[in-house]
């Protein structure tokens, strides 16, 4: 043989050797991969896929979804909602007694709650943990803004607001408000002093260990990785169902993979337009339905801003979408959204009051406006998605639809760092916007009334410009009667159809894929997913 | 060197800090941010009250004693973000890079020794295939063929769900795992290794194989490679002491800029299979704006180059005793 043959022949060995040697490696620990697949199934762990957007773990820090659901499992609230039941049910609160004024709410507490390192938990710990939320002065701060709580007695509080809120009950299940163990969170370097801003150290420490007194308890944390919680002992409800859950970050897309393959798993991120490949697939069961967040264009009223805040422009924006096309693009389980209260919540309009497309009258408007040619600018964050609908797309969606009646439109896609930046100098002219909910109360949506927060900082939408809508709202607000409430709020919206710069569009679909034997498959409007509902048939 | 990294923190930092955005806007959220008490106290809190030259000089002492400044996201301080994640990246650059480059120098070799036939044309297809197929879009398909579809591969992460992590040494699940003794959580990160690790290697690979073969071509034609043939000499020897080592310095400095593009976070690829790396860290800095973490990215990813191109240089005076600096 030659000795180039010679060579070919010993390179041909080599990589064939290479070849060899990594399917070894692959294959090697198979069984010990089938055998982790037969661990989860046989011995109780439940594995949540997530597209990891939380930070730490700290309950009075995090707003993220992914902390909200292990939170949710850790922590105990004061009350609680049940599935998609949207009527407060006793937790830390056995019962409550609401004042005739309805400007507080006494809450007796269960006498039999220990956290997880065997401290009882007492009206103490719920007056750290809400005092601690208000003075760190952070993202949820503002949930108990006007509101004070204090301790009645040892099992005892009280809800003080200084005006009357018939928000409360809901406000007080959000996850922000879990109460967490005062001793082990101020000997962590915690406090909630009015100086906590600067003088709270805790929050690092919650990310090795959990204060609180849910069923289960945190074992570890790996940032970007997963969070694994085991069964609290001490716990006073029902026995956990699960030896361990884990939430573990994965992207939707090799979440869509990993279900299909996986056991007592559930996928959290997989959109409405992907699951329509999971149809035929027998292993995975779907839910799929309205989220709480809602699609909407804001328009900018401050003056010289933009064309769009002319009326008959904002009238003819309304008319001139094409609501239906952008449903489609938001797939399964999105719905149209008729005003700015999303479907499910108290006062939330008749679905058949959504606005419908008609370019007829939209031409109208733009005729009746007097501006030739008129131009507006769409701003929107570029590359941003949510719940699997990407704001670049529906931008584009909207830009289309907005040329069809005759509106010229400039798609101004930008980073998110320039983005914020205009909204800071209140520059941005008409944007592509998304809210999710901070409870499911109506008055979470007074924030683009009239008047609101949100309204007038990044809308330019005062209470002098709307002296009706914010009157309505000031009454809506303060309403205690359920029927009453409901009744102003959709009056509200009616007139807010018609005057506010806020055109809703849809409401966001929230998918959740799971593995066929989980039971207790369904979106909570409070963290996504309460991982302590899910059980096995 | 030092200089060069002084001058390094300067434009990171100064560019960084220009970015164009409020920090406090996107950790505090939509709805506390238009609360100026709120934003007034986030930016007491992180010092981004004060002066860009104030705040310049004092990132510059911080760094100087080894405190890159705390993420604004993880809230940690950048350094310990800076270890967790890079010893993921480099674990996955060192078992990409070797076999990426023990594959694209025996495949250049091959293909400049059967120049121009069938062996080379497949071969340089072949490459430019690796070098023009998205990164992104190879390691779907890896994870869709391989995990999803044959079963042979892991899934995403660098271990299986609730396998703990072995006991923090040099950060390489591997190596750590060894250390312990834990031979099991060593096989499951070798595992978890192999996608992200052949999808990299695919990339690097293509322009291994397109360098070796013009380096290998540069030499082969040489007289004393003819002369070594006609003495006898064993082609298995003429190719590994005679051309290889000529070629030697070439096949370096493409294995440098290899090990250090991925090094420095290869963002598409982390993300696709979860593998918490450098290039997530960043990707999530950059998005949060989180100004220290992004300035303590660059300058890492900085001294990455400076440092691979300082070996490269070191090497080739060991290689080649002509180029040694006198």
């Amino acid at each position: 043989m030659s000795k180039r043959r010679h060579l070919g022949r010993n390179l041909r060995i080599g990589g064939t050797t290479a070849l060899v040697l990594l399917l070894a490696i692959a294959t090697l620990g198979t069984s010990s991969s089938a055998a982790v697949s037969s661990t989860t199934a046989n011995n109780g762990v439940l594995v949540i896929d997530n597209a990891f957007n939380n930070k730490g773990l700290d309950p009075q820090h995090e707003f993220s979804v992914t902390a909200s659901m292990a939170h949710r499992a850790m922590y105990d609230t004061l009350l609680q909602f049940k599935g998609t039941s949207s009527v407060p049910k006793p937790d830390l609160a056995t019962s409550w007694v609401v004042s005739k004024d309805h400007r507080s709410i006494t809450f007796n507490l269960r006498k039999d709650v220990k956290f997880s390192d065997g401290t009882p938990l007492t009206a103490k710990d719920v007056v750290f943990s809400y005092a601690r939320l208000v003075n760190l002065k952070w993202q949820e701060s503002f949930l108990l803004a006007h509101l004070q709580l204090r301790a009645l007695g040892k099992y005892k509080v009280v809800l003080e607001s200084d005006k009357p809120n018939p928000a409360l009950l809901r406000i007080v299940e959000a996850a922000q408000l879990s109460v967490v163990n005062r001793k082990q969170v101020v000997a962590a370097g915690g406090t909630a002093a009015a100086n906590a801003s600067t003088a709270d150290k805790a929050e690092q420490w919650f990310n090795s260990h959990s204060a609180g007194s849910g069923p289960y308890m945190l074992k570890s944390f790996t940032p970007q990785q997963q969070i694994v919680m085991v069964p609290n002992p001490h716990y006073w409800g029902p026995k956990p169902k699960w030896k361990q859950i884990i939430i573990r970050n994965v992207t939707s897309a090799a979440q869509l993979l990993s279900v299909q393959r996986g056991t007592n798993e559930v996928a959290f991120d997989i959109s409405a337009t992907q699951v329509a490949s999971l149809k035929k697939n027998k292993n995975v069961q779907v839910w799929t339905g309205p989220s709480t967040s809602i699609f909407f264009l804001g328009v900018n009223m401050r003056p010289g801003v933009t064309q769009a805040s002319n009326p008959h422009i904002l009238k003819a924006i309304r008319y001139a979408i094409d609501y239906q096309s952008e449903l489609q693009l938001a797939g399964p389980g999105a719905v149209r959204l008729p005003g700015i209260v999303p479907i499910g919540f108290l006062g939330a309009l008749p679905r058949n009051e959504a606005i419908r497309r008609d370019l007829a009258k939209a031409r109208a408007e733009i005729a009746a406006s007097g501006i030739k040619n008129p131009t507006i600018d769409i701003h929107y964050v570029a590359g941003f998605s949510f719940a699997g609908v990407s704001v670049d797309a529906l931008a584009q969606k909207v830009q289309s639809s907005l040329e069809d009646a005759g509106l010229k439109v400039n798609l101004k896609g930008l980073p998110i760092g320039p983005y914020l930046e205009l909204r800071s100098q209140a520059k941005l002219a008409v944007t592509v916007s998304l809210a999710a909910t901070d409870y499911p109360d109506p008055n979470d949506m007074l924030q683009y009334a009239p008047g609101g927060s949100s309204a007038v900082s990044n809308w330019g939408y005062t209470a002098e410009m709307d002296p009706a809508g914010a009157a309505l709202a000031a009454k809506a607000q303060s309403e205690m009667n359920d029927k009453k409430r409901a009744a102003l709020f959709q009056q509200l919206q009616r007139h807010m159809n018609s005057n506010s710069p806020f055109i809703p569009e849809f409401q966001a679909p929230a998918v959740l894929v799971a593995s066929k034997n989980l039971t207790g498959i369904v979106h909570s409007p409070i963290v996504g997913l309460d991982v302590t509902a899910i059980g096995t048939k | 060197m030092v200089l060069l990294l002084i001058g390094v923190t300067l434009v990171t930092w100064t560019l960084t800090n220009l970015v164009p955005g409020d920090p406090a806007e996107v950790a505090l959220g939509p709805q506390a941010s238009v609360d100026p008490a709120l934003v007034h106290a986030y930016h007491v809190k992180h010092g981004l009250d004060k002066p860009l030259p104030v705040r310049y000089a004092v990132y510059l002492e911080n760094l100087v004693q080894g405190d890159f400044g705390v993420s604004l996201s993880s809230q940690r301080p950048v350094l310990d973000d800076l270890k967790q994640y890079a010893p993921a990246t480099a674990e996955l650059a060192i078992f990409a890079c070797f076999f990426g480059f023990m594959i694209g120098v025996a495949l250049g070799v091959w293909a400049a020794l059967r120049r121009n036939r069938l062996a080379d044309h497949v071969l340089r297809v072949v490459s430019l295939g690796g070098l023009s197929a998205p990164s992104f879009w190879l390691a779907l398909l890896a994870l869709y063929f391989f995990f999803y579809r044959l079963g042979i591969a892991p899934g995403t992460g660098r271990l299986e769900p609730g396998t703990l992590p072995p006991p923090h040494h040099t950060g390489f699940y591997t190596l750590d795992a060894l250390l312990a003794g834990r031979w099991s959580v060593f096989v499951e990160a070798l595992r978890h290794l192999l996608l992200p690790g052949a999808v990299l290697a695919a990339t690097s690979v293509g322009y291994i194989t397109r360098y070796t073969r013009s380096a290998v071509l540069e030499v082969v034609s040489e007289d004393y490679i003819r002369a070594a043939r006609a003495k006898g000499l064993p082609e298995r020897t003429i190719i590994i002491r005679y051309i290889l080592r000529a070629a030697a310095p070439a096949l370096i400095t493409v294995l440098g800029l290899a090990f250090a593009s991925v090094l420095s976070g290869t963002v598409l690829v982390e993300s696709i299979f979860s593998y918490p790396g450098i290039g997530m860290y960043a990707f999530h800095a950059a998005f949060s704006l989180d100004l220290p973490g992004i300035t303590g990215v660059s300058l890492f990813v900085a001294s990455v180059y400076v440092t691979i191109n300082f070996l490269v240089d070191i090497l080739y005076g060991v290689i080649d005793p002509r180029i040694r600096v006198t």
